[in-house]
């Protein structure tokens, strides 16, 4: 068959594909119409059967389309293109170093005579070690754990991504490590049970990614029903869908209780409100996939949310 | 404010409300502008003004956060996001600048925002209004998208001047600050959110004013086409008064204006040349 390629936004004709057989995937028509347009690499592209209908998916074949004699599919260019696993080492390198700069006081961050003085609240150092800790270890999942399933997203999420993490970053250790910075108003209990539910989250947050490993066998675009594995942390999969959503937040929560520090449970409850939204929506497709899906799980938060 | 507002088919308590709300809002504003009026004819000078109408300016500026919950719950089809920030401009310089900086009250700013405020909400409402009840007096939508050429630019420099007027004392007072140490390991200096505050103005004043110029353009375009001057045909009025009138407030308040301006002043030309030809053969 005749395949007639037009802009989703225009409607104006691109191209026509000619003796395209009915069970051809998209994906293999975003092969061929790269070879029309070099620059437009399958990543970048994205096919609808109608101007503003969903963006199909790259395993439907044409003949599941219904699209008439004279078959028309909307092209809409998705932007240039970035691996996620290059946004991810640039959303947690940076807040990395940012906080960094502030712990050791560069000048003209404070007072100049604070200029690489180091802080006598012992807390202080703890929350570098924490915060730092936090990042190295999500840019060594990103590097050893993670398996992504879609290989690309838009650059220009890359930038809004960057000034989220970073500017986060930097707001929260200008006040942890200010010369004027306040210790936990119940001392080294406040600061301990902190640290503790930190410690705890970042150590169940790191066995749920590596349960989403096992689950998704590399090469494979396999789906199951994520359930508890022998190690105890993930028995949270009994009660929430995404419970490497719910330790970041315990991590955050933890964090901010041991430095008593304002922009830190901002920042925790602005993470909550956006992972929430995730995890709202991949619950949602956990149900539609699977009949047989747990009831009693919620997405992010056990029995309440 | 250019809040687009169309009521949709609705329910009869939603319109009631409207009604009642913006019919309240024009007549707390018509009290303003005479409580304005009254004060400059006694006193000859702005001196005294702020005082003399806060309690109502600050009860109908406040009110206007109603237009955010019609927004928001969909009884009003504008922009919930573009309706929050022009009501909380509005509400933030009153209630944050104006309001607890007594040292502002008597300087020049006040007056200018007053007059331009009022002017802008009295017409805003009426107009409003006239459309909840289904009509809109052509003078109404004239003043409308003619006077904001001259009342926005006053108002931004009274607001402008308000701010900048409210910034010594705020430093001095330390109003609305925190500063480091505390128990939060939080700061905040107003005095800084409110500079912060200017630039804002830079960006986004030329922009709505523009947009009020592209949308007045786009009206007077469609109003002189349809209305060619030796035409005083009593059935072209009767046609402008029945369907262009109705077309253009939809189309005025859409947010997609454009589509509907072309389509509604394709629709008029054609019509209108059916009938032309009618009225010349008959």
């Amino acid at each position: 068959m005749e395949l007639q390629i037009l802009d989703s936004k225009t409607k104006q004709k691109l191209c026509t594909l000619e003796r395209i057989s009915s069970n051809t995937t998209i994906d293999s028509i975003k092969e061929i119409y790269q070879r029309k347009f070099p620059n437009y690499y399958p990543e970048r592209q994205s096919f609808k059967s109608s101007p503003k209908g969903k963006l199909l998916k790259g395993s439907e074949t044409l003949s599941e389309l219904n699209l008439g004699a004279e078959g028309v599919l909307y092209f809409k260019d998705l932007g240039p293109q970035v691996g996620w696993s290059t946004v991810f080492y640039c959303e947690y390198t940076g807040p990395l170093f940012v906080y960094l700069l502030f712990y050791f006081r560069l000048p003209y961050i404070y007072d100049s005579k604070f200029a690489f003085t180091s802080s006598p609240d012992d807390v202080v150092h703890l929350a570098a070690i924490c915060h730092s800790f936090h990042y190295m270890k999500r840019v060594l999942e990103t590097k050893f754990v993670h398996r992504f399933s879609h290989g690309t997203m838009p650059i220009k999420n890359l930038f809004r991504n960057c000034s989220y993490y970073w500017s986060f970053a930097a707001w929260m250790a200008y006040y942890i490590n200010h010369p004027l910075y306040t210790p936990a108003t119940f001392g080294t209990m406040q600061i301990c049970s902190g640290l503790a539910v930190f410690v705890l989250c970042e150590l169940g947050n790191l066995s749920i990614h590596l349960a989403f490993r096992s689950l998704r066998p590399s090469g494979s675009k396999q789906r199951k029903i994520p359930t508890a594995t022998g190690n105890p942390f993930t028995l949270l999969f009994n009660f929430v869908s995404c419970p490497n959503y719910t330790y970041e937040f315990g991590s955050w929560v933890g964090f901010a209780v041991m430095t008593q520090t304002l922009p830190v449970f901002i920042f925790a409850f602005v993470g909550f409100g956006q992972m929430a939204i995730w995890a709202l929506a991949k619950h949602r497709n956990y149900k539609k996939e699977f009949s047989n899906y747990p009831r009693s799980r919620k997405a992010i938060l056990p029995i309440v949310l | 404010m250019t809040a687009p507002q169309t009521t949709r088919k609705q329910s009869p308590i939603a319109q009631a409300w409207l009604i009642m709300y913006n019919v309240a809002m024009t007549a707390g504003w018509l009290v303003i502008g005479l409580g304005i009026v009254n004060h400059f004819y006694k006193h000859r000078t702005h001196k005294g003004l702020y005082r003399q109408v806060e309690k109502q300016l600050l009860f109908f500026q406040t009110a206007a956060i109603f237009e955010i919950i019609h927004a928001a719950t969909g009884i009003v089809r504008s922009n919930v996001m573009l309706t929050t920030m022009q009501v909380f401009s509005r509400v933030g310089i009153v209630w944050g600048v104006i309001q607890p900086v007594a040292q502002v009250h008597n300087t020049e700013g006040i007056p200018m925002l007053m007059v331009a405020w009022t002017i802008t909400e009295i017409i805003r409402y009426l107009y409003y209004t006239f459309m909840l009840l289904g009509t809109t007096p052509y003078i109404v939508v004239w003043l409308r998208y003619s006077l904001f050429t001259v009342l926005y630019p006053l108002g931004v420099s009274g607001e402008l001047l308000s701010i900048y007027n409210s910034l010594k004392p705020v430093r001095d007072s330390q109003m609305y600050s925190l500063f480091l140490p505390n128990q939060l390991n939080f700061s905040i200096d107003y005095h800084i959110v409110l500079i912060g505050t200017i630039p804002f103005y830079f960006i986004f004043f030329p922009q709505l004013y523009f947009h009020m110029f592209a949308q007045r353009k786009k009206l007077w375009d469609l109003d002189l086409r349809l209305l060619p001057r030796k035409q005083t045909d009593s059935s072209i009025l009767d046609y402008l008064i029945h369907v262009v009138q109705p077309i253009r407030n939809n189309c005025m308040q859409c947010e997609k204006m454009k589509q509907c301006c072309v389509y509604g002043f394709y629709s008029s030309i054609v019509f209108l040349r059916k009938k032309m030809k009618y009225d010349i053969l008959d």
